[in-house]
């Protein structure tokens, strides 16, 4: 680590507070150095509230206590090194000169060639394949709506992206509807509203996701009118998505929601099985991996709500066949994908393996607590107590007190008999792993 | 309160920090992710993780040791215990999509609170706009996370989830000699194996009894023997 006052005061304050305190509330800090002078930037206010009032004095303190760093000052900002605050601030001061610098935001990997259709979705498709060939012209504005990880912000993007090749000087600008509220709230901060104003109603195309969030929010849903109209008037294309029905949006403006209405409303619907295994197999070759079909099928049948989901186990599966090294399986897959098809993490109980391996053998629970010795309640009481130490936590001492009181010798024995019948007798092997598979799943 | 016994010295409660980084985490049966999370750490993988288990599996040990490794490798990066501080605000996570990578411990504690899921949700999205990777922990499987922004969950699911799994008792018994070692006394793999024989199994209960042996040995200045070992379990 270089030498400078920064790193000094990280090298005295990290063997002060505890790990968690140094990663909280340090380690996000920035450092500007300069002359005798050193800037902290703190990610935010909360931070820098937070540091000033248990931390600053002391990085003081340790500065001063420096003989080459006493004469130091130290002062502490909301920001952000290559990328600070006002950077942001003057964002939309900047863009609107001339013809606004417009940051289209569009997703590269979300375009029509890579959306995989079917019947969920088709309706959707061809609305927005006709949008994306007459911008303004045929539905306007456009509104897609269904359930999340279907496909909606992927559509707006392959839109996008259509638009932009079939005319390239077009502005087209995507953005989540929570950074249309950001924007607006730090050009009221800064003053700056007509250059917000001007920025977002000069755009060819204005693509909002998930405009559920304007919820309750009424200066942004007033100003967000307001450009819909200038927009809508100068036949500029407006796509917007949400997790539902326009009118089902509580905390929107009617006005807002009937004005949803006026150009078209598709909805996306959850993928059918074939669909859902042909996007495996799309996503799959976007990265050059060979998937077999089993696996496919297996993946699809079991994640139905949605393409994130799919995705997230397909993307566990590869990530699994690489860091391992092993080639995508059905065995792989199915060990891999476990943890997540498991409902929830099933909480096993000494009581439960008790029960559980007394229906198994058709035995009463009082027997596997008896004293009796015979061999048909015996070795079922041996594998009950060898479940109990593979899959509880409890103490050799506590398994045994609950079979009846025994001691944790008979329970180390009982483990160590099981361990050893299970590699010479088939028989106790499927027994132990069948109740094994009914307490973990 | 317990009187000291005459002739026993106590000594001063220091409060061990446990040093939260790679080396010291046993990795037992959990070297896939132990393997992603490094490649995260030190900005060759740009995936965002959900990592779930048990309580004391190593999650927060896990996320501090990406903290201090990417730190090493001159990345930017927070770790964010939200069951820790109570007055911790969802403006805590604004801006942080500036950094390399973000580390938020325990987010199943803002489950039902919107205005944190929201904050969650807008700083997922900004930090995978600008491909930065985010790890998450939480008790729970991705699929049981009870958020009322399903959006949220649908894209904790989309990541890369990893189900922590517990040690198993050898692991155990490295652990607590390695734990052990850091804290300057010595745990025999005889007397390791003997408490994770006689006493409950679970990580807190053999770390608190660490606490304990550290202690006792500083105070009578003895070497934790079997015997030794028992008097001090028959006390709790």
């Amino acid at each position: 680590m270089l030498s400078s006052p920064w790193n000094y005061c990280l090298e005295r304050l990290e063997g002060e507070l505890t790990p968690q305190q140094f990663n909280t509330w340090i380690r996000p800090l920035q450092a500007e150095e300069q002359g005798t002078s050193v800037l902290l930037l703190a990610p935010n206010r909360f931070v820098k509230d937070w540091v000033h009032e248990q931390y600053f004095e002391r990085i003081s303190a340790i500065l001063s206590e420096n003989e080459t760093y006493s004469q130091f000052s130290l002062s502490l900002e909301v920001g952000c090194q290559n990328n600070p605050v006002q950077q942001e601030k003057t964002k939309t001061q900047v863009k609107h000169n001339k013809k606004a610098q417009h940051a289209s935001n569009l997703n590269p990997r979300f375009t029509f060639d890579s959306f995989v259709e079917g019947k969920s979705n088709q309706l959707a498709k061809a609305a927005s394949m006709q949008v994306a060939e007459n911008p303004g012209a045929s539905y306007n504005p456009l509104f897609i709506y269904g359930g999340v990880g279907l496909g909606k912000t992927h559509l707006m993007h392959a839109i996008g992206h259509a638009i932009l090749k079939n005319k390239n000087n077009s502005t087209v600008v995507y953005l989540h509807s929570e950074r249309f509220v950001a924007d607006m709230v730090r050009a009221l901060q800064h003053n700056a509203i007509n250059e917000f104003k001007r920025y977002y109603r000069s755009v060819d195309a204005l693509l909002i996701d998930d405009i559920q969030f304007f919820a309750k929010k009424e200066r942004s849903q007033e100003e967000f009118f307001h450009t819909f109209n200038a927009l809508l008037e100068g036949q500029h294309q407006i796509i917007l998505t949400c997790d539902r029905y326009p009118k089902e949006v509580s905390g929107l403006e009617e006005r807002l929601k009937s004005r949803f209405g006026w150009g078209l409303t598709v909805a996306i619907e959850p993928p059918e099985l074939e669909t859902r295994v042909a996007i495996i197999k799309s996503k799959a070759n976007s990265i050059n991996k060979d998937i077999p079909d089993e696996v496919s099928f297996f993946i699809a049948k079991r994640f139905r709500s949605n393409v994130r989901e799919l995705e997230g186990a397909l993307n566990r599966v590869i990530a699994s066949s690489n860091l391992t090294q092993k080639p995508i399986t059905l065995e792989l897959t199915k060990e891999v994908l476990r943890d997540l098809l498991l409902l929830q993490d099933k909480l096993i109980t000494i009581e439960n393996i008790q029960k559980t391996t007394a229906e198994y053998y058709k035995i009463r629970i009082t027997d596997l607590l008896s004293k009796r010795r015979n061999r048909s309640i015996a070795r079922p009481r041996q594998v009950a107590m060898k479940l109990s130490k593979d899959l509880t936590n409890h103490s050799l001492p506590e398994i045994g007190n609950a079979f009846g009181g025994r001691d944790h010798t008979t329970v180390l024995h009982a483990c160590r008999k099981i361990a050893e019948l299970r590699i010479t007798e088939a028989k106790i092997d499927e027994d132990y792993n069948n109740l094994s598979k009914i307490l973990t799943t | 309160m317990n009187q000291p016994l005459s002739g026993v010295q106590i000594p001063l409660e220091f409060g061990f920090r446990e040093t939260a980084d790679f080396g010291h985490f046993i990795e037992g049966p959990n070297t896939e992710v132990c393997k992603l999370s490094r490649s995260i750490a030190l900005g060759e993988t740009f995936q965002s993780v959900y990592i779930w288990g048990q309580a004391a599996t190593g999650k927060s040990h896990l996320l501090q040791a990406v903290c201090n490794l990417a730190s090493q490798a001159d990345l930017k990066v927070a770790y964010i215990p939200l069951s820790q501080y109570a007055e911790l605000s969802p403006e805590m996570l604004e801006g942080l999509h500036h950094l390399h990578m973000v580390c938020v411990d325990d987010i199943d504690c803002i489950v039902g609170q919107p205005e944190w899921e929201q904050a969650l949700f807008h700083l997922y999205n900004r930090l995978r706009d600008q491909q930065r990777p985010l790890l998450m922990t939480g008790a729970k499987g991705p699929r049981d996370l009870a958020f009322q922004l399903q959006d949220l969950k649908s894209r904790i699911i989309w990541d890369l989830t990893y189900h922590l799994q517990p040690l198993s008792d050898t692991d155990k018994i490295s652990l607590l000699q390695k734990r052990a070692d850091t804290r300057s006394f010595e745990i025999s793999a005889e007397v390791a194996a003997y408490l994770v024989k006689n006493v409950r199994r679970d990580l807190p209960s053999l770390l608190a009894l660490l606490d304990k042996f550290d202690q006792a040995t500083l105070a009578e200045k003895r070497k934790l023997t079997i015997p030794f070992v028992k008097s001090l379990i028959q006390d709790i």
